[in-house]
């Protein structure tokens, strides 16, 4: 990972009772990716629309959302970094409703060993390269992450061997 | 702050248009401090109980919730490290509910220069006192912490005139 020598980043996190190599799995296709990053809550549905694993690949997902005023969103692009089974970084632009940014944020997925088993972060960085608007992005990134995808991918591995 | 060795971290950030002497000054008495590290949202209310803004000092809250199981929670301890404009680290032990583990866990703000203005970080940390629960209490942390705390300090050093006793309410 490029290194994040700003504190202007989102992140979120989970630990998993699990092998790095087993977390690593569910990165691997477009349909062990599926199911764990879609998902929905009561107010958002959430579902990934490509995804080509590895470097210079693709990931893409769309959004959408019921609660005021309802709405959808794309968001992802190419895939930098893909580093089994230690770390994957795409750049993270926003295709709907603004059409991408010039420079586009990039998304951390990042695994790092720890008690016995894995902590997973998810960072959300390199909001100066937007611009003028980076820290309204970052408010809305820390506004609209949850920890709904890292539940999801913790409840797949502790539950299956595979 | 001490350096945090383990991942096992609970991290939220806001960024604010204002210089970090700004931004201390609502971490400088319990008045101020209440006016944002207190409020109420449907379903919970937050209350700084004890604040001595000092190192060696305390800082304790307590809250209510109606959503889903009803419950209380009070928080707090000694402030370990109160460094003005940078940073304020405490212990916090869970005195509501008891917790089967008595060490307590560290809670930082820290508050660095970026883009013109200031990021304030919430971290909390040092799970690993509460054994075979860490991951459980870490993932309770990142799954409860809201952005009402900071969002209410970003509107408050925003928008001076704004008065009253909370700004976790406004929009």
């Amino acid at each position: 990972m490029q290194a994040v020598d700003t504190a202007l980043v989102m992140r979120r996190s989970i630990f998993i009772k699990a092998a790095p190599e087993r977390i690593w799995r569910e990165f691997e296709s477009f349909e062990r990716m599926s199911g764990w990053f879609g998902g929905q809550t009561d107010t958002v549905q959430q579902r990934v629309t490509r995804y080509d694993a590895g470097t210079g690949g693709w990931m893409e997902i769309e959004a959408e959302w019921t609660h005021e005023p309802p709405g959808s969103c794309r968001l992802g692009g190419k895939i930098l970094t893909f580093d089994p089974p230690r770390e994957m970084t795409v750049e993270w632009n926003t295709f709907k409703p603004d059409r991408g940014w010039h420079e586009p944020t990039l998304v951390t997925f990042r695994l790092t060993p720890a008690l016995g088993g894995i902590v997973v972060e998810i960072l959300q960085h390199g909001f100066e390269r937007i611009g003028a608007g980076g820290a309204q992005h970052h408010r809305d990134a820390e506004g609209g992450w949850n920890t709904m995808e890292l539940e999801a991918l913790r409840r797949i591995v502790e539950a299956r061997t595979a | 702050m001490e350096s945090v060795k383990s991942p096992l971290v609970m991290r939220r950030s806001i960024f604010i248009h204002a210089s970090p002497e700004r931004v201390w000054q609502e971490f400088e008495s319990i008045d101020r401090m209440r006016r944002w590290y207190a409020g109420e949202v449907p379903g919970i209310t937050q209350q700084v109980l004890r604040y001595e803004p000092v190192a060696g000092g305390w800082l304790e809250i307590a809250c209510q919730w109606t959503k889903g199981t009803p419950g209380a929670c009070r928080l707090g301890g000694k402030i370990l490290v109160f460094d003005p404009g940078r940073e304020l680290t405490q212990e916090r032990h869970s005195f509501l509910p008891e917790r089967p583990w008595r060490e307590p866990i560290r809670m930082t703000f820290r508050l660095s220069p970026a883009l013109g203005g200031t990021v304030v970080e919430v971290l909390e940390y040092g799970f690993e006192v509460a054994g075979e629960h860490a991951a459980s209490y870490h993932l309770e942390a990142e799954a409860g912490w809201t952005m009402h705390e900071l969002e209410a300090l970003r509107r408050l050093v925003e928008a001076p005139v704004m008065t009253g006793a909370s700004a976790w309410a406004a929009p």
